[in-house]
Formats: structure tokens, C-alpha cells, sequence
């Protein structure tokens, strides 16, 4: 099935939570905060939130700044 | 200096009044170090998107763990947009401080006044510590007021140039008018003026770009440090009178016989 990643397509297989896209990605979750369809996914729901066709996800983190 | 000055903001009792940024650094791995030496206790990071394309460096992991993590809304054009970036920043699980910039000017990166004035009101009424990038203006420091903000933090000069305390009137202003603790932000380039900002009776100063871009951005932030409490402790001090004639520093009597010198 196919969601949208930070403004990217990607294919996924069916049944994958944000916590397994995240890791697939090789990022640390503990690092990341998320985005599901414009509403906020803290990382300790990362593992419970599914991912289903058509979702839009974006994945931040924080860099350098003043 | 000792620890009986302590600036109380957000729920935290600061013994530095210098602020550090964690931008422009040629190497991340200089923040510790730049941390110890300044020592500051606040520090600022902005928030973005992952690069999905090529692995980063992650700047939090150089950020050592007793300092107050302090995420700006740097990239936000509009009150939502900073309102959008400072609940994802909540969410990163690193505390409820909130420094808002909303920006939509390139070309100098002046804050939009009234689109801050929103974002802070939502967000104060959210429990965030909010401190708004401001361009000092009174009227804009005391709607910013009204909306729930912590502290305000005017610009000495635009975002990144180095050039000092070009605001000085305006910010003088709003040291004498506001009963808000006002940290001064942006420009500030060497530590004379980040201390004579804190002589005027500034708060705080935030520093970053004079920090990480110094050819030792280690040493500079140790002077920044110094300078910042040297400024704060002449502000507690309260400085001698201004006068434009000259005032003899000793007695202008008891002088040899044949002398009629003075000083």
C-alpha cells in the first residue's frame, strides 16, 4: 500500500505500525516525533499506531538553531 | 559570582543569564564544551523535518542533559504555523518552553508582531513557557504581555548579523516600561555587548551565531559568559553619576606649600 512520508510516496506492506516505519527508516524513535494526517503521534504511541493506505506522515526531529 | 542572583523563569531558577543556540556550529560536538565554559542553562533548537534521503547527526545528542531545552517556531509564517511547530515540540517529550518566531520577511527575518501576539496567547493558555521573538516595540511587548508571555525577547539587530545593539533606545524602553524579564535576542556580536545590554538592565541575553561561528566558539562562549554576569552584576551594583565636568578623585585641600595643583 502506498503513504506519503515527509512529502515522499512509499510502499509499505499492510500492518506495519509508525514504530516499524520508523525503524525501517533507521531512525531512532526516542529522536522523532510524528505527524498522522495532521494530528501529533508522541513516540510512546508510535508502537500502537497502525498505518493504513493513503496516510500522510511526517516525521520531525529537532536540529540546530537559535 | 555567587548564586543569590537567580533569574526565575518557567519554573526554573537560572544562576546564568546567558542563553546559547544550537545553530550554525562547524562541529556539533563543540555544544558541550560551549555549554561548561559559558555556563549556561538554556538552550535553543528548532525543529524539522527528518532528511529521509541521508542519515544526520542528531544535535540532540550533544546538548548535555541539565540544560533547559528551549525549541523555537523558527519556520513558521503565520500564529498556526508556530502553534503547529510548538505542540510537536511539546510532544519530543523535552519540556514546555517556547521560543516563537514567526517570520515571513526574508530578507532581514524581522518577527511579525501581531501573528506572535496570537501564537503566544494560544500557546500560553496551552501551559506553555512562552518567550516571543519581538522587534522592540512597546505596544507590541505589551500585547505580548497580555497574551501570557514569560519574558520577551527583543532584537538587537536582524537574526545572524553580528551587529550588535542597534535596538538600544527601543530596548531601553522596554526594560524601563515592562515588568516582564527581557532577554535580549538576535545581533548581539562580542561579549561588551551582551554585557552592556545586561548593564541596561536586560534579563538575559541570547547569544548563538557570535558563539559557533567564532574561530573558538569554546573561548568566545567562556566570554560571553563573563560578560554577561559582569554586565548583571554592574546593573545590581548600579552605577555611579554621569557628569560632564571633571570631579577631583581626592581632596583639593591640604596641598604642599607652592602648590596649587589639582587631582
Amino acid at each position: 500500500m502506498l503513504i506519503t512520508v515527509n512529502g515522499s510516496t512509499r510502499e509499505i506492506a499492510p500492518g506495519r505500525t509508525l514504530h516499524d516505519l520508523v525503524l525501517s527508516m533507521g531512525l531512532d524513535p526516542s529522536v522523532v516525533v510524528a505527524e498522522l494526517n495532521h494530528d501529533i503521534v508522541p513516540g510512546e504511541r508510535f508502537g500502537s499506531t497502525g498505518l493504513n493506505a493513503g496516510d500522510r506522515i511526517e516525521l520531525l526531529s529537532f536540529v540546530g538553531g537559535g | 559570582m555567587d548564586h543569590t542572583d537567580i533569574f526565575e523563569i518557567g519554573g526554573r531558577r537560572l544562576s546564568s543569564r546567558l542563553f546559547t543556540g544550537t545553530g550554525k556550529y562547524g562541529d556539533d560536538a563543540r555544544i558541550p564544551a560551549v555549554c561548561d565554559a559559558s555556563g549556561s542553562q538554556v538552550i535553543t533548537v528548532a525543529l524539522r523535518r527528518v532528511d529521509l534521503d541521508k542519515a544526520a547527526d542528531n544535535v540532540m545528542r550533544h546538548i548535555p542533559p541539565h540544560m533547559t531545552l528551549l525549541p523555537n517556531t523558527s519556520g513558521a509564517r503565520t500564529a498556526d504555523e508556530a502553534v503547529r511547530i510548538a505542540r510537536l515540540a511539546r510532544a519530543m517529550g523535552c519540556g514546555d518552553w517556547i521560543k516563537i518566531e514567526v517570520i515571513s520577511d526574508t530578507r532581514y527575518l524581522l518577527p511579525d508582531g501581531y501573528e506572535t501576539a496570537k501564537a503566544t496567547e494560544t500557546l500560553a493558555r496551552e501551559g506553555f513557557t512562552v518567550l516571543p521573538y519581538m522587534n522592540p516595540d512597546l505596544y507590541v511587548a505589551r500585547s505580548l504581555a497580555d497574551a501570557g508571555a514569560a519574558a520577551i525577547m527583543p532584537l538587537g539587530a536582524p537574526i545572524g548579523t553580528n551587529r550588535g545593539l542597534r535596538t538600544e533606545e527601543m530596548i531601553r524602553i522596554l526594560i524601563e516600561e515592562m515588568d516582564l524579564p527581557i532577554i535580549v535576542d538576535a545581533g548581539i556580536g562580542t561579549p561588551s555587548q551582551a554585557c552592556q545590554a545586561m548593564e541596561m538592565g536586560a534579563a538575559a541575553c541570547l547569544v548563538n551565531t557570535a558563539i559557533a561561528t567564532a574561530a573558538d566558539p569554546v573561548l568566545m562562549g567562556r566570554a560571553f559568559g563573563r560578560a554577561v554576569a559582569a554586565g548583571r552584576e554592574a546593573w545590581l551594583a548600579g552605577p555611579g553619576a554621569v557628569a560632564t565636568l571633571a570631579r577631583a578623585s581626592s581632596p583639593l585641600t591640604g596641598f604642599l606649600d607652592g602648590m596649587g595643583g589639582a587631582a
